[in-house]
This record gives C-alpha cells, structure tokens and sequence, in this order.
C-alpha cells in the first residue's frame, strides 16, 4: 500500500504537464473547433528522461500542420525505476481503466515494454486502435505484430561503432561494453552481443553490464592501454540503481581510463566520444508523420515498418581529450561541440580587425602618399620660394645700390618699403619711415598736396609725379621729384604702389637760376624795345612831325616863290612825313604802343589784321569779356604769345586760316591760338623751336599761368594759356582802352 | 559856348614836347584864347578839371596819362569838354579808340599847320574832323573810309 502511494505520488508531475499539454493545444485549437483525436503515448523511460522529451519533440513537430485537435495523453511505465513485475502489473490495470472510456485514436508505444503491453492488452482492450511502437532497436524477430501495428525502428549498432573507434585508434585491442540491467539494457546488450561476434576474434571483448555501479566505475578506472568502452543502455545497475543517461554517462567517462564511445544518442554531450547512434528527435518526427498519415484514415497495415537512419555524431571535445584527429573520423559523420577555432570565435573580431587594419593600412598609404605629394608640393614651394628670395635679394640688390630713393606701399597706402639710399638720406630708421612715418620727413608746406596727390592717384590706380620738400638727415630740406606708379600682381590684382625719388634741388635751382636769367633777358629785351620804340616815336618822330610842320610853316610863309621852290617844298614835306610814318612803323615793330594806349584787346586785333595783310591770310580774331583794367604785364604777356604763336602758326603750319580767341571769366583769362595745319611733335618741336616756346612759357611762367601746347602731326595745333587774373582796382598805370 | 571877355573861346593845350606847344600855341593864338598848357596826362585831367576850357588840343603819347586815358577819364569826371587830339599816331585803330572816348576832332601832327586851325572851329561848332594822310597819292586806307563814313565826316 505505501508503494502505490508512492507511485501516485510520482505521477502527480505527470497530470500537471498533461494539463499544460492541453492547455497548449486547446488554446490554438478552440478558435478554429477543430476534431478533436486522441494520442496516447507510452513511454518506457520516465518523464525526466532525455528520449521521451526528443520523442515528443519530434512527434509534436509533424503535429504542427495537423487539422485536428490533438490530445495528447502520456505515460510513462518507468520499467527501470519499477522493475517488479506487480508494479508494472498494476500501472497496466491503471492504464486500461483510465482510457476505458476515452478510447485513443492512435497509441505510440515508445520502447520494449509499451510494445509489450500492447501486444499483450490490443486485442482485448484497445480493438482497432492502430497502434505505433517505436524501438531502439529491430523488432526482435521473436515478437509478431498483428494488421493493426505498424512503428519506427532503430538499430543498436556497435559494429558500425567500433569500426569508427578503430579508425581513431587503430591499434584497440580490448573492446569492454559496459550496460545495465533494465529490460531495455538486456535488450540492447542482446543486439550488441549479437552483432560483435564478429569481432570476437580479432579483439578482447569484455562485458560490464551486471555490476553495481561503484564496482563498474572501479573496473574501469583502470583498463588496460589500448581499450575503448562501448556504452550501451545503463538505465538500472545490478543492485537496482536507477540512472538516466545524463546520469550514467557522466559518471562513465569520468571513471574510465580509455575512450567511451556511445550506441545511444542520448549518451553524448557528457564527455563521450560518439558513435554510429540513433537520432531520437528523427525517430520522433516519423512517429509523427505516420501518426498524421493513421489520423488522416490510412492503415496502419498499409505503412510499412520504418528504419530510422543512423548517424555519426562525435563530440569534439572528447576527439581532442583522446588526440583523436577529425580527419580519421568516418565520412559524413557529425561534430558537435565543436569549440569554435581561434578563427571560428574570433572571425569577426579578426574580421573587424583586419579590416580596421587594412583601413588603418589605406589611411596610412593615403597620408603618406599625401604626405609625399605634400613634400613634392613643398620642394616645389621651396623652390618657389627660392626663387622668389633669390628675385628678392636681387631686388634688394638692385634698390639698395639704385642712385635713387625707392619705396614701396601695399594696397592700404601703408608704406612697406624703403631702400637703404631712402634711408640714408633721411638718416632715420626704416621702423620710423613704415607706414605713414615718411610723412614726417615731409615739409609742411608741401605734406598736403603731397597728400592729396598720392590720394588721389591711388584711388584711380594711375602713375603720378610729384614734387616736394624731403627733410635730409642734416635738417635741409631738399626739393625731390618723386614718381609713384601702380604695382599689380600677376593675377591683376592691385598690390600697392612702387615710386622712387631723386633729389632735384640742384636742379630745381638751377633752373631758377635759367628761369630767373631769362626772365631777366626777356624783360631786358622788353625794355629795350620799350626805350628804343619810344625813343623812336616820343622823340624822333616828333621832331620830324615839327619838322614836316615847319617845311608847312615856311611854304606859307612863301607865298610868292616860284613853283619850282614850292614844288621843292612840297617834295620836302612829302619826305619827312614818309620818314616819320616809317619810323612810326618801326617803332610799332619793335613794341606796340597801342597795347599801352588802347589796351589788349585793340592791340591784339590790330596786330591780327596787320599780320594777316602782311602774309594774306586770314586771320579769325575774336574777344569776349576782357577786363579794361588788366595789368601791364599780364597784357603784354598775352599779347606777345599771341605775336609768337601766330607768327609761328604762320610760318610752320601752312594753314591759310587762323583763329585766335581770347576770353575771360571772373578769375582768368584764356588765349587761344588755333590752326588746321599740318601740326607737329610737340616735343620735338620744343627743342627745333625751343626759343619761342621757352620765350612764352617763361612770359606766362612770369604772370602764374599755364601754357598747353597741343598738337600732332597733321591734326593742326592749339596753343592756350591761361591767366589768373587777380582783382585789382584801376591805377594810374592800368590801360585804359575801350 | 563859354568865351571869354574878348569873345574868344578858351583852349586848353596838352603836349609834352614844349617845340609842339609852341607851334600850336603859335597856330591858334589869333583865333583863341590859350587858357593854360599841360605836360603831361595828369596835369591835363586837373588843368581841365580847373580850368573848365572850351577845348583841349590833347597829344596821345604823354607821360603818366596818355590822351586816350586823359581824355577817358574827363568824361568819367562829368566833363563835357570839347576834345581834338593832335598826334603823330595815324593808324585808324588809334582814331576809332579816340573817338570812342568822345573826341571831336583828330588832327595828324604832319597836317598840324594846315588843318588844326580848321579842325579847332569846326569842334567848337561840334563838327567832326579827322586829318589826312599826307601820302594822298595812295589810295585811302579802307578802314579809314569806312570810320570816317560811320562818323558822317567831311573831308578837310
């Protein structure tokens, strides 16, 4: 009575897991109100037994796709831990009130003893139900099946085990198969015994399956060299000790001295080697398909027994533990547990690292190339460079030892050069000259239009010359000429100006000098024409006016003379008046005294009409807005260039017509000398004619004005000048002409 | 007309070649009454100032203030004054500016004995005169036809 208890007991796990199993397939299977069909599997092992569990894995697998609602019922007879008979006799009885009224579809009867029962039970209690057994080895040929049977079959197979062994270890001598005592122990050592008589002769075969368990592991703690151990079934051992694989097979390995290798697949994973072994989870998954094809009305007498195909499944670990080489091992077998290699764990660190590496490699071969191009660049730049300092050494070279003043400004009218000629002659450092630090050498009276000049050309980026006041080291100020032109960089750009200086003072003094000498001559020449014109006119030309009237006197006083004394008288007079009007003439030549006595307009028309009767041209002489009260000298001053350039005009240009203009505003007066003659070089002419010109431009030089002389080869000539006029209250000397 | 006590009208003679004022003084004393000479311009702008004469025989080329600007400024000054210019200038450009200033008559110095007498009445009347040249075999100068034809001029 205790026992049965304690058999209840044990099944209680049983119920739970059943209920889950139906809560599983009622949940997918109430939706669709599917029929329901009933399964019923027995197991020989127990629940926590590895093969029921890959059984069930591989029958609920061909489920997946049944249209049926499946029940699933399972039992376990647990022969190894209930070997006595009564208990087992008693689970029977259990087992066929239980399904009494909940008669299955199809029953699985997994191992020996479920077969044997049903074999036993079919008939009587489960009429027509098709029944599927499922055996780790061949149907023993003892036992008969009637038309209602049909299942999966395995095969135990050590031959195909140990021939495996042998290739790993060739030189085995001792073959020690060590099993259980359990039904389906007997049963296998019995399939083993069968099939290694064949080998009996040629190697030591030994059986280990009737000892308790500490005594096997004892024995084979200590087997010869050159042994493997064939593991077969050890569910139970001699004195009752039930074990699960995952027990026996562990305690097996840890024991031995020499290789185990497995018949079952459920002695792997532990530290066997492996073998030629059944595949539980494949004989689960066939289980299923034929239980479909029994479900879906196939009989069972039309499915034929199956084999279920062995495999090579070898456990790496174990080849390594024993040096066993893969290579040896049979084609197509399985390696499980394979550490991975080096490569296999690391394949993508190494994968990523060589990447990183080779990345690492481009970047580097990039920059040094770069770098490589970068130094071609650079020795080009040096080059370049090298050049440019040797360009400006040169140009040092050349500004240093340059008679002149040179300096350069940038693009911000800040100075930035000034050679060393510069330097010496302010006798001021450059750091003081940078800038606008010249400035100071500047005088102050020229700084402004200095300024004003440099402004201005920099704004319109045109050359300019200049003069002004430099203060010399020794405190003089020296008058330079100064010529500034544009600089421009070789893409265009404006960089500033470049200009050099030379001292000019001497010069600048001594055309004072020229200037003051003949300004002297001109004025001496003046005077003298002045003196000798009146002279002439004042004094001689009176005298022979008196004298013309004195011969008139004297006619008169003759009234009764002969003809021939009046005639006489008459020539005499006539001769006088001649000589006074040619002196008069003369005397108008040399300085017009109509300039003085009617003033430069009636002077300057004058002398254009008398100069166009006297080469019989024409003459276009016009006036507008001439001041009465202009100055002497500013009068004569136009006038003579009026006599010079039209004279000129006349004699070089061979024009037949001439235009002269004068015209005044409030503050100046212009002249301006025209024709369209043949024209000339302007400044070639200043050197052929350069009295004249030096002559009229030192007249109006003398008065402040300026003289424009512009002209060009057969594009006639014109001459102005300009003169200021200053506002001046009429005095006794101005002239007075209407 | 102002006269004086004898009836003459009052000359004034501006000249500064003492040879010329005496001929002249010579040439008009019997018809005139000289009320004063001058040598130069200045002196005849204040001596006709003063003296408020009748008629200034007036010379071109003076010192200081030549006729034109003698007699210029007299008109400047409000003086209503006859003017004959008595010169040995006889290009036309100096008769046009002489006339321009308000003179009556212009008397070459060359005709000085035949025509100055003649000229010096007919100014007092407030007729025009101006001399002509002694070459009088030669054409007339054209610019002289044409002043003296523009001033309504008889010829001497």
């Amino acid at each position: 009575m205790g026992k049965r208890t304690d058999v209840f007991t044990r099944l209680q796990p049983m119920h739970s897991f059943l209920l889950c199993f139906f809560l599983l397939f009622q949940s997918s299977a109430a939706l669709q109100t599917k029929q329901v069909r009933r399964v019923l599997i027995f197991y020989e092992a127990g629940a926590y037994k590895p093969l029921p569990n890959l059984v069930d894995e591989g029958i609920r697998a061909a489920f997946d796709n049944a249209p049926y609602r499946i029940e699933f019922y399972r039992e376990f007879m647990e022969t190894a831990q209930f070997p006595d008979p009564v208990d087992q006799k008693q689970f029977r009885h259990f087992y066929l009130r239980k399904y009494h009224n909940r008669r299955p579809d199809v029953i699985i009867a997994v191992g020996p003893a479920p077969l044997q029962f049903m074999l036993e039970a079919h008939q009587r209690y489960f009429r027509d139900v098709p029944v599927i057994f499922c055996l780790p080895n061949r149907l023993p040929g003892t036992l008969s099946v009637d038309s209602d049977f049909t299942g999966v079959e395995a095969d135990v197979a050590p031959a195909a085990t140990l021939e495996a062994a042998l290739r790993l270890q060739p030189d085995t001598k001792h073959v020690i198969v060590v099993g259980g005592t359990s039904p389906f122990d007997r049963q296998q050592e019995a399939a083993v015994r069968n099939q290694l008589k064949a080998y009996e002769n040629r190697f030591d075969i030994s059986y280990l399956t009737d000892l308790p368990m500490p005594a096997l592991l004892e024995r084979i703690k200590n087997l010869p060299s050159q042994s493997i151990i064939l593991l077969a079934g050890l569910g139970r051992d001699a004195e009752g000790r039930v074990f699960s694989t995952a027990e026996s097979g562990p305690m097996v390995v840890a024991a031995a001295n020499a290789p185990v290798f497995s018949l079952n697949d459920r002695h792997l994973n532990h530290g066997e080697v492996g073998g030629d072994v059944s595949d539980a989870v494949d004989q689960g998954k066939m289980i299923g398909a034929t239980t479909v094809r029994i479900l879906n009305g196939e009989k069972p007498r039309n499915i034929p027994t199956v084999k279920t195909a062995n495999a090579y499944i070898f456990d790496w670990r174990a080849l390594k533990r024993w040096g066993f080489k893969e290579k040896n091992l049979p084609p197509g077998s399985i390696v499980i547990n394979r550490e991975p290699t080096v490569w296999e764990t690391y394949k993508w660190y190494v994968t990523i690292g060589i990447s990183l590496i080779l990345l690492q490699a481009v970047l580097i071969a990039g920059l040094m190339w770069h770098r490589a191009k970068r130094r071609g660049a650079e020795g080009e730049l040096r080059a370049a460079l090298e050049v440019a300092r040797e360009s400006e050494a040169r140009f040092r070279l050349v500004a240093n030892t340059a008679p002149v003043m040179i300096w350069m400004s940038g693009p911000d009218k800040l100075f930035s050069y000034f050679n060393q000629p510069w330097l010496d002659f302010t006798g001021r450092p450059l750091v003081s000259e940078l800038g606008n630090g010249w400035e100071e050498g500047v005088h102050p009276d020229d700084l402004q239009l200095c300024l004003n000049t440099f402004d201005q050309s920099f704004q319109r980026r045109e050359p300019f010359k200049m003069q002004y006041r430099l203060r010399r080291h020794d405190g003089e100020y020296r008058w330079v000429l100064d010529m500034g032109v544009p600089r421009f960089s070789a893409e265009g750009c404006f960089a500033g100006y470049i200009g050099s200086c030379i001292d000019m003072t001497e010069r600048k003094e001594a055309e004072e000098a020229l200037s003051s000498v003949s300004r002297r001559l001109i004025d001496a020449q003046e005077q003298e024409r002045t003196r000798i014109a009146r002279e002439l006119h004042d004094d001689i030309n009176q005298r022979i006016a008196m004298l013309g009237i004195e011969l008139d006197v004297l006619q008169q006083s003759l009234p009764n003379q002969g003809p021939e004394l009046q005639n006489r008288l008459d020539e005499l007079r006539q001769q006088t008046a001649e000589i006074g009007t040619d002196v008069q003439g003369i005397s108008h030549r040399l300085h017009s005294s109509k300039l003085e006595y009617l003033g430069l307009v009636a002077a300057c028309k004058s002398f254009c009409r008398e100069v166009a009767e006297w080469h019989r041209v024409d003459v276009n002489f016009t006036a507008e807005n001439i001041p009465p009260n202009l100055t002497q000298e500013i009068s004569l001053c136009l006038f003579r260039v009026l006599q010079e350039s039209l004279n000129n005009a006349i004699k070089h240009s061979g024009a037949q017509s001439f235009e002269a203009q004068l015209g005044g505003t409030s503050n100046e007066i212009q002249l301006t000398v025209r024709d369209h003659g043949i024209g000339f070089d302007a400044a070639a002419v200043m050197v052929s004619r350069g009295l004249g010109f030096i002559s009229m431009r030192e007249r109006v030089s003398v008065v402040n004005g300026t003289i424009l002389i512009a002209s060009k080869p057969m594009g006639g000539t014109e001459i102005t000048i300009r003169v200021p006029v200053v506002a001046r209250a009429a005095s006794k000397t101005t002239v007075g002409a209407a | 007309m102002k006269v004086n006590e004898m009836g003459c009208p009052r000359i004034l003679l501006a000249d500064d070649l003492p040879e010329v004022r005496e001929r002249v003084t010579e040439l008009l004393r019997c018809d005139f009454d000289i009320v004063g000479t001058a040598q130069n311009g200045q002196q005849a702008v204040e001596a006709a100032s003063t003296l408020d004469p009748d008629l200034v025989v007036l010379d071109i080329s003076m010192p200081i203030l030549n006729g034109i600007q003698v007699a210029s400024r007299l008109r400047e000054l409000g003086c209503r004054t006859k003017i004959v210019f008595t010169t040995v200038h006889e290009d036309p450009d100096y008769v046009e500016a002489a006339f321009s200033v308000g003179a009556t008559a212009y008397v070459f110095k060359s005709r000085l004995a035949t025509d100055l007498v003649f000229a010096v009445h007919g100014a007092l009347q407030g007729h025009k005169f101006i001399s002509v040249r002694n070459r009088s075999t030669l054409r007339e100068d054209p610019q002289m036809a044409h002043l003296k034809s523009r001033l309504a001029l008889k010829r001497a």
